[in-house]
């Protein structure tokens, strides 16, 4: 079944196309609802609260992009509401966190598994304007323009905000994971 | 092309979205300058690191089997709109909010200065009918000014944005006085 065809199938709640809907994009929207976050549980909430509102608003479906870029509008909006709804309710988790150092001292395995929960820990702790910029980029690989379009802000915001990102990962990743390669952080090359 | 403008399409340049023209430029100015080579080096290492990095951040998680069930559950519980319909319903339950806004803030407006739209009258003398033995009657120049608000409407990828502006008028008008 084609994009057309499936969105049809999707506004007439045929259960066929919801589950290929779901089968389709649920696993990368999941991921990125991860990386948006940093909570499985939470991840998992945000996409299926995601497919619920594009059901619910399939109609407003213009057809302008594609289902994916569609859906994960509403996976970013909602996020948002994810952040500003812990931000005022949970504060214990977030101060708690702040308190566990990021492992900079001392040598480290250059293992992926703990190299991938570092980075993780670093993406959380990034501003959600600078952490969607970079998921969008490097995650969704997409273009500067369409990070543009999907974020309502101007090019020049998004490649603004992109270096910013950049370099505050930089400056929170320890330089042994090498992530950066020879021309690292500040602190493999003062080390 | 020089190394600033280089840089502020570095990510473009990266990503392969520069007109031809411009490419064409842009690589001219790598061949001779080394600090924008060694910046196109660096960024493609972090992009390859970035990448590589939430992809296995992520590999490993799976979309709960639950969850599609408990989609279709909530969408069984939702009624079907009518064909046709939806996208006009839609349309108009974006516009509900910026119409009840700049409705507000017009009814503000006008109750506010007691005319509608007006917002100043530098001069308002009397009028009078003038009478058949009355002298000629005389020139008196008036200027009103006034506010017209203009809401528009954009849309931005999946977001419509809004704005009020208000556009001032001055009017200048000559109206006939007759004396006593």
């Amino acid at each position: 079944m084609d994009e057309q065809e499936l969105i049809a199938a999707l506004r007439s709640r045929d259960p066929a196309a919801v589950q290929e809907l779901v089968e389709t994009c649920g696993q990368r929207l999941l991921r990125s609802a991860f990386l948006l976050c940093g909570n499985e549980t939470e991840a998992q909430d945000l996409v299926q609260d995601t497919f619920v509102q594009a059901f619910q608003s399939i109609g407003r479906f213009g057809g302008r992009s594609s289902v994916y870029t569609w859906l994960h509008a509403i996976l970013l909006n909602l996020s948002r509401h994810y952040h500003r709804d812990r931000k005022r309710i949970v504060c214990d988790d977030e101060l708690a966190r702040r308190d566990v150092p990021l492992p900079e001292e001392g040598p480290l395995p250059l293992d992926a598994g703990l190299a991938s929960s570092v980075l993780t820990e670093a993406l959380g702790r990034l501003s959600v304007p600078h952490r969607e910029v970079l998921i969008l980029r490097f995650y969704e690989d997409m273009k500067i323009h369409e990070i543009a379009s999907q974020l309502g802000i101007s090019c020049g915001t998004v490649k603004s905000r992109l270096h910013y990102a950049i370099a505050e990962m930089q400056k929170l990743l320890p330089g042994e994971l090498n992530l950066f390669g020879a021309h690292g952080t500040k602190e493999t090359e003062r080390r | 092309m020089n190394c600033p403008q280089f840089q502020d399409l570095l990510f473009e340049y990266l990503e392969g979205s520069l007109a031809p023209a411009i490419r064409d430029s842009a690589d001219a100015h790598l061949s001779s300058c080394p600090a924008c080579r060694q910046a196109v080096r660096q960024q493609t290492q972090i992009a390859r690191s970035f990448s590589r990095g939430f992809q296995q951040a992520a590999q490993t998680l799976a979309l709960r089997p639950d969850i599609q069930r408990r989609v279709l559950a909530a969408l069984q519980a939702e009624p079907v709109p009518p064909p046709g319909q939806a996208g006009v319903l839609a349309w108009w339950q974006r516009l509900v909010w910026p119409v009840a806004i700049t409705a507000a803030l017009l009814l503000g407006t006008a109750l506010m200065t007691g005319v509608p739209f007006s917002s100043r009258v530098s001069v308002i003398p009397p009028v009078r009918l003038a009478r058949r033995d009355a002298p000629a009657p005389t020139p008196v120049s008036i200027r009103l000014s006034y506010c017209v608000p203009t809401y528009t409407f954009r849309q931005n990828g999946n977001t419509v944005i809004d704005s009020l502006t208000c556009n001032p008028r001055v009017v200048d008008q000559t109206i006939w006085l007759s004396s006593k």
